[in-house]
């Protein structure tokens, strides 16, 4: 079988089914209008802070932004399981790595795109917009970090497709990844004795990596940051390949 | 239909489904019990069994989505996940086609055609062919149950394939809908396709299939074609009742009839009809109770033969336990 053939099907399940279609446009739009919001509004007098840090305050939309890049992510993949198209899909693809590959790296590339889009607008926006508190592009850290921005829709995107893939639902995949990253990660922030397991969460390791001034509390570099994102993805990715590999659809 | 293709019909051919010892168990239960059977090309196949035979799960098996937990399928002779682009050679209907209530018809179709390189142009094709052209651009989830089958028949056609697998296909159609199945089945099969399809209806199988398999929990309970069915049990007779039915009998056997004795005590007459019976009774000066034309249909044949593998069964009103 032709693998672009199936990279070309699984691109136009996405464009074909509305909501998929638009939640990264939407995600992107997000993350730089909410970015430039607020670093218009307040830039200035949060500039006085003692730990201020213009870069992850342009990317103060994140939160917002992310909730619809899981929502993506969930449905690609849940899609399939909530429609029982999976079966039509996989008769139609019967090897299954290369169904599950070529889904994952769809998502993925568009999840991408997306992200670069988003995290060079949301730099160059924000940073105008705080003028004299502001960075430039190339100071130090702000190339990681812009790229880092780019780099987070995707790895998100792979963790909640895996994940997706291992729930086989959408109800429960939304179920335990809405309250996992907006109840469970900032609630054991705030919890002293759990706040160093906080660290390693995948969306508080990855948005470590947006920073420029950097916490002298946390236990690893921005880069790695990115890193233990990027094996939580892998973990997930690999855990729905288990899943989708053995069981009958 | 297009189809410039050569197909094989030959005798000793590779069966274009070809079943062999397939076992299927979901935890304890064994819900395919050692299945061994063929489905050849050029006839339609009907795929008989109560609720719950294993008619679906075979069929998933068959399409590689259930794994067997022993024996195998082949299609014409190759495991479902080694045909390459499996479109061109098996289409298939299942769960009245699956599909995202979100996409338009043609995009569900497109989204199958593009996985195995069919050109978009066959998708307008086939949807034409179902009748569906007119809402091709509408979402799916907008449609009746009659038109998300005829979307699933859709399906089944577009790589143009050899055999086809349909599970329940009648399913919500109208009787226009049922019709055009029909003949546009029959036609498939003529053109040296393989068509199996499953159904709980002998009726049905008895106007389209040329060929039967009968599953009841899971194990074979017939393989035949349709024309030994019925002769075997679509089984018309005449049933006497006499107040001598051995002077009866002896005056109908001597007409060369054959006459068997029911339990109650009247006769069934084999290969007659009321009006002659009636005429060698009163020839013979017997009077008559009673005199009846009896029809086994073939519904009743099948009901039969799968009496001992229902597996759900209602129970009359007023007699739950
Ligand atoms: N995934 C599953 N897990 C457990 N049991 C299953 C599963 N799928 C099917 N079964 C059981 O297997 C049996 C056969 O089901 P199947 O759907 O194959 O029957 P069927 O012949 O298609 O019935 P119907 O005419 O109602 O469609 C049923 O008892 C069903 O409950
Ligand atoms: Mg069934």
């Amino acid at each position: 079988m032709s693998v672009n053939a199936v990279l070309y099907s699984e691109w136009t399940k996405i464009r074909s089914v509305r909501s998929v279609a638009w939640a990264l446009p939407l995600a992107a739009a997000l993350l730089i209008g909410i970015g430039a919001g607020v670093t218009g509004s307040v830039g200035a007098a949060e500039s006085d802070a003692k730990n201020f840090d213009p870069v992850q305050l342009g990317y103060y939309g994140l939160f917002f932004a992310h909730v619809v890049v899981i929502a993506f992510a969930v449905l690609v993949v849940g899609n399939e399981y909530n429609t029982g198209s999976i079966r039509t899909s996989l008769a139609t693809v019967p090897r299954r790595g290369l169904f599950y590959g070529a889904k994952l790296t769809t998502g993925a590339a568009l999840a991408l795109a997306a992200g670069v889009v988003a995290s060079a607008g949301t730099f160059f926006a924000s940073q105008n917009l705080l003028g004299e508190h502001g960075v430039a592009f190339g100071d130090e850290g702000t190339v990681r970090a812009v790229t880092a921005g780019a780099l987070y829709f995707p790895l998100m995107a792979v963790m909640c497709m895996g994940i997706t893939a291992m729930l086989r639902s959408q109800m429960l995949s939304m179920g335990f990844l809405v309250p996992v990253l907006f109840l469970v990660s900032p609630v054991l922030a705030e919890i002293p004795g759990l706040r160093a397991v906080a660290w390693y969460l995948p969306d508080r390791a990855g948005q470590y990596a947006l920073r420029v001034n950097l916490d002298p509390a946390a236990p690893y570099s921005p880069v790695v940051g990115l890193l233990i994102l990027a094996i939580w993805a892998a973990a997930a990715a690999a855990g729905g390949w288990l899943v989708l590999r053995k069981r009958d659809a | 239909m297009k189809s410039d293709r050569e197909f094989t019909n030959g005798a000793g051919a590779t069966p274009a489904i070809d079943v062999s010892g397939l076992v299927k168990a979901y935890g304890n239960k064994t819900v395919v019990n050692g299945l061994t059977f063929q489905v050849q090309a050029g006839v339609v196949t009907g795929f008989l069994g109560p609720n719950g035979a294993g008619k679906s799960t075979t069929m998933r098996m068959m399409l590689g989505l259930d794994r067997p937990t022993d024996g195998r399928v082949l299609i014409s002779g190759r495991a479902y996940g080694e045909l390459g682009e499996p479109l061109r050679h098996v289409g298939a209907l299942l769960d009245a086609g699956a599909a995202h209530p979100g996409r338009t018809a043609r995009d569900h179709l497109l989204c199958m055609a593009r996985a195995n390189r069919i050109p978009a142009s066959r998708v307008d094709e086939v949807l034409e062919q179902v009748g569906m052209a007119t809402v091709a651009k509408r979402r799916v989830g907008g449609f009746s149950l009659g038109m998300r089958q005829r979307l699933g028949i859709a399906a089944a056609l577009l790589g143009d394939p050899r055999v086809l697998i349909l599970d329940e296909p009648v399913n919500g159609l109208d009787p226009e809908g049922i019709r055009w199945l029909r003949h546009f089945l029959k036609d498939l099969a003529a053109e040296g396709r393989a068509v199996l399809i499953s159904s709980h209806l002998m009726t049905e199988m008895a106007l389209l299939a040329d060929r039967l398999i009968v599953i009841g929990k899971g194990s074979l309970l017939a393989d035949v074609s349709m024309a030994e069915f019925a002769a075997e049990h679509g089984r018309s007779r005449v049933r006497v009742r006499s107040t001598e039915p051995v002077r009866l009998r002896a005056a109908l056997e001597r007409k060369k009839l054959r006459v068997e004795a029911a339990a109650d005590g009247s006769l069934e007459v084999y290969g007659t009809d009321v009006v002659e019976v009636g005429r060698i009774a009163s020839h013979e000066g017997t009077s008559v109770l009673e005199l009846s034309h009896v029809e086994d249909s073939l519904e009743d044949a099948f009901m039969r033969m799968t009496a001992d593998s229902v597996e759900y069964v209602a129970r009359p009103l007023g007699k739950v336990a």
